[in-house]
């Protein structure tokens, strides 16, 4: 955790739909925070090692990782950050919609933090 | 080698022959007592003529002695004192004779002791007058002769004699009388013996003729049937041949009675069982046992046929009988052969059922989980709207946000409950032991909002057994039968669900009844339908697959599941879980 | 059924964490071991834990650095799934790093009040059992 109290979320999801869904989501939350999105697993890694357009980008406190996406897909950019040295230790939540007892174990497997099934309901 | 003589005779036959020859006995002693008495007689007879003719002898040789006496008196001749002389001599011995004939007879030893006496007395009386005549001359010895004395003498022996020779003939008469009367007799015994033993004999033809007609009835009767077969029948000798067959022979396996006769039966058999067969048969003449084999036989057309044989040994050779099954191993092969097409083919059907089932559940897996995302997408946002432009646009676009949320939601759980169902199958644990009592804690557990809010009563009337199931399973079940019953409750009575459990071999029996609004007769096969409603969303909310689901875990576990109700008074719901 | 695997060297806290969580969550057993030599034979199923049945969570809350012990789990690929959870007083940056550079998936610092702590392990509950899905037996 940052000292101050705004944290920063790294959300890599490529359905825009979600990406607002839990954007809405976490405001509903207690937390003061700022989301910066990745579309795709390239983005993230562009976004984490300050590439490109990214170059003045905040190291992110949280990744929220979605595992289906195009070119890279989550669990690529989950095992390059594990194995990157200063992005190892960012806490990385899996945020799916595969409920798929083979995908949970390769996350952790990988070092996900946690794995989160998208819930179809907004509550 | 001396053969034991069996003695086959039946009783009754054996016992008229000892009768017979009983009776044959009898007759030889009969015989043998009569002719030893008829002998016996004979010699008795004889010697009663003997007496008689010595008695005869002895009074003819005294007169022989008087007429000698006398006619010497007379004419002094001495020529006339030769049988005088003679005959004195010659009586003696008679009388001596006599005496030991009748040495056994007292009465006559003494009748012949006087008679001796007497005779004694007449010769002396005989030589007193010779004497006389002697000493005073001829006419004084006449004289004397003519006083009587001599023949009073003459005269008692006479009488004695006679009674004697009386005695005899009575005797005589007797013994000829007795003698008759045992040779009647005898011949009457032999007569009548002769004609029981014919009739005995007569009687024993007749039985023994009635015997052998019975017998050779028998034989022919079994020679008819051994004829007749069907079967093969035959008995073989120890060195191998036949010794009898019956026409089947011919007619199964195509041989003449010559061609038959003139081998070993072993050559006959089909070269690959040959060894086989003699090996057992001569087991079985060494063991005596019986034989039941089968193996093939040659036939006169080079064809072989399979035939069941059944041997015994008996004596000297064996008897043996076959049945052509060629018939039933060519069925048999083919029946084999038919089975293991039909498996083959069960197989493979089983095989793409199955391929196809999992294609299916497949199928229905990612249909629901495919379906989810956009779903998703739709009820998030549709939530969001509501939430974010509630009252802020106008009544019909609240009312239409509503129907949208309300379909979005319907469709979640209508995906929910068929990915639910496609998972009772794959996703089923396996079956484990496992307590009723703690499960319908669990589901009471899950259940507690519904049950408090509806005040419903849950009455666990008997204690729950333990069961080899899917718990998870057996939990949804009950938690959708519980559920129904409290959502199908009669508004304005407590809610009261009973639920009970009993016993039954091989099986439980679970009930669970309510006092709800109940379900009509014609409905209770369509409600375990899928997606079978009966009443209308808005009051009973549900997908309707709930019962379906309940019905597929039942039938998964082996059980049924049926109901009783009435309108209006309530529902009991029944199933039955194996209990092995 | 869940399992916790708690290494915690302070009997109190020990007791006051398995008693809290039985009364918020009937289907969590807790087991509690005090040294890190223990809990890795529990882990590695040795024969003096025949009955041990594999934790689904393991939460450490040792006095002293446990980063060996972090390392050791997060290397087994059949223990590596089960997620870690630090609990320490310590909230010194660099120890919360090194720990993440090991793959802890979460840190909390111990709070100091009942009720704070009581809170805690609602949300460990929460979060752990209730909406993140953790792995089952690997493949």
């Amino acid at each position: 955790m940052n000292k101050d109290n705004c944290i920063n979320i790294l959300l890599v999801e490529d359905s825009p739909g979600d990406v607002e869904l839990t954007r809405e989501a976490l405001s509903h939350g207690n937390i003061i925070h700022q989301l910066d999105v990745a579309c795709d697993g390239e983005e993230a890694l562009s976004f984490l090692n300050k590439q490109g357009k990214y170059c003045n980008a905040q190291t992110p406190d949280l990744i929220l990782l979605d595992l289906n996406m195009p070119r890279k897909d989550g669990l690529e950019v989950l095992k390059e950050i594990r194995t990157h040295q200063k992005l190892k230790s960012i806490p990385v939540i899996i945020l799916t919609t595969s409920n798929s007892e083979l995908d949970i174990f390769k996350c952790y497997d990988n070092y996900a933090n946690a794995y989160f099934v998208k819930p179809v309901d907004l509550n | 080698m001396l053969r034991k003589l069996h003695f086959e005779i039946d009783n009754k036959t054996f016992a008229g022959f000892v009768f017979v020859l009983v009776v044959l006995f009898v007759i030889q002693w009969f015989t043998l007592r009569t002719t030893t008495g008829l002998i016996e007689n004979t010699k008795l007879v004889n010697q009663t003529y003997t007496i008689i003719t010595k008695l005869e002898s002895v009074f003819s040789m005294l007169k022989d002695a008087e007429s000698g006496q006398r006619g010497y008196i007379i004419t002094n001749d001495s020529n006339y004192m030769g049988p005088y002389n003679k005959q004195r001599i010659e009586v003696q011995t008679k009388i001596n004779e006599l005496k030991e004939l009748t040495i056994d007879n007292p009465e006559y030893q003494k009748k012949l002791a006087t008679l001796d006496s007497l005779q004694k007395v007449k010769y002396e009386n005989m030589e007193e007058t010779l004497t006389l005549q002697q000493e005073a001359g001829q006419v004084a010895a006449i004289k004397s002769i003519m006083t009587g004395e001599e023949n009073k003498i003459m005269i008692k022996i006479r009488y004695l004699i006679d009674k004697m020779k009386e005695d005899e003939n009575r005797i005589l008469d007797q013994r000829t009388r007795e003698a008759n009367d045992s040779s009647s007799r005898t011949l009457m015994v032999i007569l009548i013996t002769g004609l029981l033993a014919l009739l005995i004999i007569i009687v024993s033809l007749y039985y023994i003729n009635s015997d052998t007609i019975k017998r050779k009835k028998a034989e022919e009767e079994l020679n008819r049937f051994f004829t007749l077969s069907l079967d093969m029948m035959c008995i073989i000798g120890n060195d191998g041949y036949f010794k009898r067959i019956n026409p089947a022979f011919e007619d199964v396996l195509g041989y003449s009675n010559k061609e038959l006769f003139s081998k070993p039966y072993y050559e006959f058999i089909y070269p690959d069982d040959k060894e086989n067969t003699v090996e057992a048969v001569n087991n079985m003449v060494k063991d005596s046992t019986k034989l039941n084999i089968e193996n093939r036989w040659l036939c006169k057309d080079g064809s072989f046929k399979w035939l069941a044989w059944k041997s015994v040994p008996v004596g000297d050779v064996r008897y043996a009988s076959a049945r052509d099954i060629t018939e039933q191993k060519l069925s048999a092969e083919r029946i084999g052969k038919m089975n293991e097409e039909l498996e083959m083919r069960v197989k493979k059907r089983t095989e793409q059922l199955k391929k196809s089932n999992e294609e299916l559940q497949q199928f229905a897996y990612i249909a629901s989980h495919d379906l989810q995302e956009p779903l998703r997408m739709v009820a998030s946002y549709m939530q969001l709207l509501e939430k974010k432009y509630k009252g802020k646009l106008d009544e019909k676009a609240d009312q239409y946000i509503n129907f949208a949320v309300d379909g979005a939601s319907r469709m979640k759980a209508l995906i929910n409950d068929l990915l639910d169902f496609s998972r009772l199958d794959t996703k089923a644990k396996p079956m484990q032991f496992s307590d009723f009592n703690e499960i319908l804690d669990d589901v009471t557990h899950n259940l507690k909002v519904a049950i408090k809010e509806s005040k419903t009563q849950i009455e666990i009337i008997d204690k729950m057994p333990s069961l080899i199931v899917d718990s998870t399973q057996i939990s949804q079940l009950f938690q959708n039968l519980i559920n129904n019953a409290i959502k199908f409750r009669n508004q304005n009575i407590t809610p009261i669900i009973k639920i009970s459990a009993e016993e039954q071999p091989n099986q439980w029996v679970f009930k669970i009844s309510d006092n709800g609004i109940g379900i009509e007769k014609e409905y209770y096969d369509r409600i375990f339908i899928i997606f079978q409603r009966l009443n209308n969303r808005v009051e009973y909310p549900g997908t309707g697959i709930g019962l379906a689901i309940c019905k597929k875990i039942v039938e998964r576990h082996g059980g049924q599941i049926w109901l009783e109700s009435e309108v209006g008074k309530g529902s009991t719901f029944f199933f039955s879980i194996k209990s092995k | 059924m869940r399992n916790i695997l708690l290494v915690e060297d302070t009997i109190t806290d020990g007791q006051f964490i398995k008693q809290t969580f039985s009364e918020i969550n009937k289907y969590v057993n807790i087991e509690i071991v005090n040294n890190e030599e223990t809990a890795k034979k529990y882990l590695q199923s040795n024969p003096s834990f025949q009955n041990a049945i594999m934790a689904d969570l393991i939460i450490i809350d040792l006095m002293n650095s446990c980063l060996k012990f972090i390392e050791f789990i997060k290397s087994d690929s059949n223990l590596r799934r089960i997620p870690v959870i630090i609990l320490s007083s310590s909230s010194d940056n660099e120890y919360i790093n090194n720990c993440c550079s090991l793959f802890a998936n979460a840190f909390i610092i111990k709070p100091k009040e009942k009720e704070r702590f009581i809170e805690i392990i609602n949300a460990i509950d929460n979060f752990w059992f209730k909406q993140t899905r953790l792995s089952s037996i690997p493949k």
